[in-house]
């Protein structure tokens, strides 16, 4: 079985011939179709997110369940499946909370690439264990996940389009609709329109913002932008943002800012947007040292700050529920799509993306 | 008319308290006779210039008292009505009112800095030197003119000596806690200062249903105080890590963290306070340059970090929605004025406020 897996801090990948163990207790094999190359793979390819190495990428897949482990019973061998970033174990002080967005075996995942039981799935010819990103590992023909990642879909869903709903759309579109307070009429400005900014965009949308601007430096996603729902479009390098976005507000800032580029010069932008009373939500993923130096008197005008993960999602109910909006014509998946690739040809991807070119290139396993 | 003032001509210098000439009210303004002003954290801030209001002004924005005479185009209020000063006029047309955020009504934001009325004109003179009013109120005064809009009708039989606190200190503190975040009924909070501010702060969480309350103060007698007001813990942080104490003191951090101190090391230490997906609420009022320093990994575990201004409230309603909540016996005012003094004893009760004694003074005026 093929998969893509990254050696060496700085890459490239390396395209290995990988042994697969059976799943345990509590875990299903899945045949991948597709999966998104996201901007948290390159992120650990570059250093800027840590993992332990040897590691097999990719968390944004679907495929189709082909076997099972002991004591799953909510699936079945066939059903097709979206991989969801966190197991929502239930037992959790967090998944009880019913923030499953944070579950607390999610975390282990992430930082180790294991399994939840602390091992690993995937084996090299050397017979050496080889990790697997968020416990996925979507860059691979076939993967072993926990069965709480693993989201059934309907059968007549197209897996190598909704594959994205299992990171950047659920991402950007969850922080819209569940993290950010939007009401008919908001105004939102999105820093960053890749894959996630892009849902973002949408799911403000969807919540019925009147100005939703997208500040990307970069003519194609100005352009994907507009069509997926954004209204004005400010580029960052030619214009003054603050002056830009209080002209088209009528000389006030925003009521949401989101920041989905993982900077912290434009995170503290996004709340330097805000209009009183307004709010930034950190969408985006940097360097876990760093900070942010914010301006104490905003806080009079009643300024907000917050964190959203996974799109505050609940994964078993969100995650169906942006496929239905796919299905139904209002979440634009297909437009986001800038590339579709054989895996053998990742590397270039992920040299496209470190140029920013393209909103989403998906893979589609033979 | 001539009113009794305490105007501030400089920063840093004492207050000098002298006879002022006061004209009548203008349109959609009232003038009242003040029973009684609080003295508010915010006042000494303008005194030593943190909040640099352009002097000479009278300040003072923690006041109640009784109607003496209306401008024109009044019509909701009358000659003898009680009412607290609010800190926002709520004009009711503004960007700020229409949007549903009445307590930010631009109208009193705009002049601010300028002490001036809302038109840009003052209504108090020294000779041929026009004096100012901190917020359109100016309340350590015996007299003032203020927007209509600003003064909130309350019951006679509210004590207008101690209701006085609901125009600052209280409303911003109880509504942080009531109309800024949603407490939950069983959520844990921490509360940084344990002045009028952080023990209306306090009792509003109590109100709304918080069973863990820590509240953070290095002197002894507020402690005490917050303990009697219903805190669950006391914590003196320089007796060790608060940060690390309230931790875990909550089992891993509260749900909501109030600062209400508005310094830069406290603001920082309340984003560390607060569990996950959990919010800190910044309530005191930071020098206008201070810049915080927030680590990201927080985001990483869904806190937010929000500001608060006059508790996110809705002055014409929440204010008398305060008083009730005193004269019910759920909101105690009396326990927190710690003294009531003559308007001639200001610059005493400044002073000791900077020495972080007390809890609230209260100036008289018919004492």
């Amino acid at each position: 079985m093929k998969a893509a897996v990254l050696r060496d801090k700085g890459g490239p990948l390396v395209i290995e011939e990988l042994e697969l163990d059976p799943p345990k207790a509590g875990e299903v094999k899945i045949k991948m179709v597709a999966t998104g190359i996201c901007h948290s793979d390159f992120s650990v390819i570059n250093g800027k997110l840590r993992a332990p190495l040897p590691v097999v990428l990719g968390h944004e897949g679907a495929g189709i369940v082909t076997e099972l482990g002991e004591g799953v019973t909510d699936l079945a061998v066939g059903d097709h499946v979206i991989c969801s970033l966190s197991p929502s174990c239930g037992v959790c002080p967090m998944c009880k909370e019913g923030k499953p967005f944070l579950c607390v075996e999610m975390g282990k995942m992430l930082t180790d690439c294991c399994h939840q039981d602390g091992t690993y799935r995937f084996k090299d010819k050397a017979g050496d264990d080889v990790k697997a990103l968020c416990a996925i590992g979507s860059f691979a023909e076939e993967a072993v996940i926990p069965a709480g990642c693993a989201i059934k879909v309907a059968d007549d869903v197209p897996l190598d389009k909704v594959c994205l709903v299992g990171c950047g759309v659920t991402t950007g579109t969850g922080a819209a609709v569940n993290t950010a307070d939007i009401k008919e009429g908001d105004t939102v400005a999105v820093i960053g329109c890749g894959g996630v900014g892009m849902s973002i965009i949408q799911g403000a949308r969807i919540k019925g913002a009147s100005i939703i601007i997208c500040i990307d430096p970069t003519e194609d996603s100005q352009k994907l932008a507009l069509e997926v729902g954004a209204t004005h479009v400010i580029n960052p390098f030619t214009e003054d943002t603050l002056e830009r976005v209080k002209e088209i507000c009528g000389g006030m800032g925003v009521n949401h800012a989101f920041e989905a580029l993982g900077k912290t010069q434009t995170m503290e932008q996004a709340f330097n947007i805000l209009r009183p009373g307004g709010e930034a939500i950190i969408v985006g993923v940097t360097s876990l040292k760093e900070s942010l130096k914010l301006p104490a008197a905003a806080f009079l005008g009643e300024f907000s700050i917050v964190g959203s993960l996974y799109g505050d999602s609940t994964p078993k109910e969100d995650l169906p529920m942006f496929v239905d909006w796919y299905t139904e014509g209002k979440l634009k998946l297909d437009e986001m799509i800038t590339k579709v690739i054989k895996l053998e040809d990742i590397n270039d991807a992920l040299d496209e993306m470190s140029r920013g070119e393209g909103v989403r290139t998906v893979i589609i396993h033979d | 008319m001539k009113t009794k003032a305490a105007v501030l001509y400089e920063y840093g210098k004492p207050l000098v308290i002298e006879e002022l000439e006061l004209s009548p009210p203008k349109e959609n303004e009232v003038l009242i006779k003040m029973t009684a002003s609080g003295i508010c954290h915010s006042d000494l801030s303008m005194t030593t210039g943190k909040l640099p209001m352009k002097t000479p002004c009278v300040p003072g924005h923690e006041g109640a008292g009784v109607i003496e005479e209306v401008g024109p185009g009044v019509t909701n209020l009358k000659v003898g009505d009680h009412v607290i000063c609010s800190l926002s006029p709520s004009c009711g047309k503004c960007v700020m009112c229409t949007s549903g955020m009445m307590h930010m009504c631009t109208e009193t934001s705009s002049v601010i800095w300028d002490a001036t009325m809302v038109d840009g004109t003052r209504r108090l003179k020294k000779g041929d030197v026009e004096i100012g009013q901190a917020i359109c109120l100016g309340t350590f005064a015996e007299r003032a003119v203020i927007p209509a809009g600003s003064a909130i009708k309350v019951a006679h039989n509210a004590p207008l000596d101690t209701v006085c606190l609901i125009g600052c200190g209280v409303t911003t503190g109880v509504g942080a806690a009531l109309n800024t975040v949603s407490i939950k009924p069983g959520d844990s909070v921490a509360i940084i200062g344990g002045g009028g501010v952080g023990l209306s702060i306090m009792q509003g969480a109590k109100i709304a249903g918080a069973t863990t309350i820590i509240m953070i103060d290095p002197v002894e007698e507020k402690r005490e105080l917050a303990l009697s007001l219903g805190a669950t813990d006391v914590v003196d942080p320089f007796a060790g890590d608060p940060v690390k104490t309230v931790r875990k003191l909550s089992k891993g951090g509260v749900h909501f963290a109030f600062e209400a101190l508005g310094r830069k090391e406290t603001i920082e230490q309340s984003w560390g306070m607060v569990r996950l997906t959990g919010t800190a609420v910044i309530v005191g009022v930071p020098a206008l340059d201070t810049v915080v320093d927030v680590p990201v990994v927080g985001f990483f575990a869904g806190r937010r970090m929000k500001g608060s201004f006059y508790g996110s409230s809705n002055p014409p309603v929440d204010l008398p929605k305060y008083v009730d909540l005193y004269q019910s016996g759920e909101l105690k005012l009396d326990e927190m004025i710690t003294q009531r003094i003559p308007l001639e004893d200001v610059n005493r009760a400044l002073d000791e406020m900077s020495r972080g004694e007390g809890a609230r003074s209260v100036i008289m005026y018919d004492m």
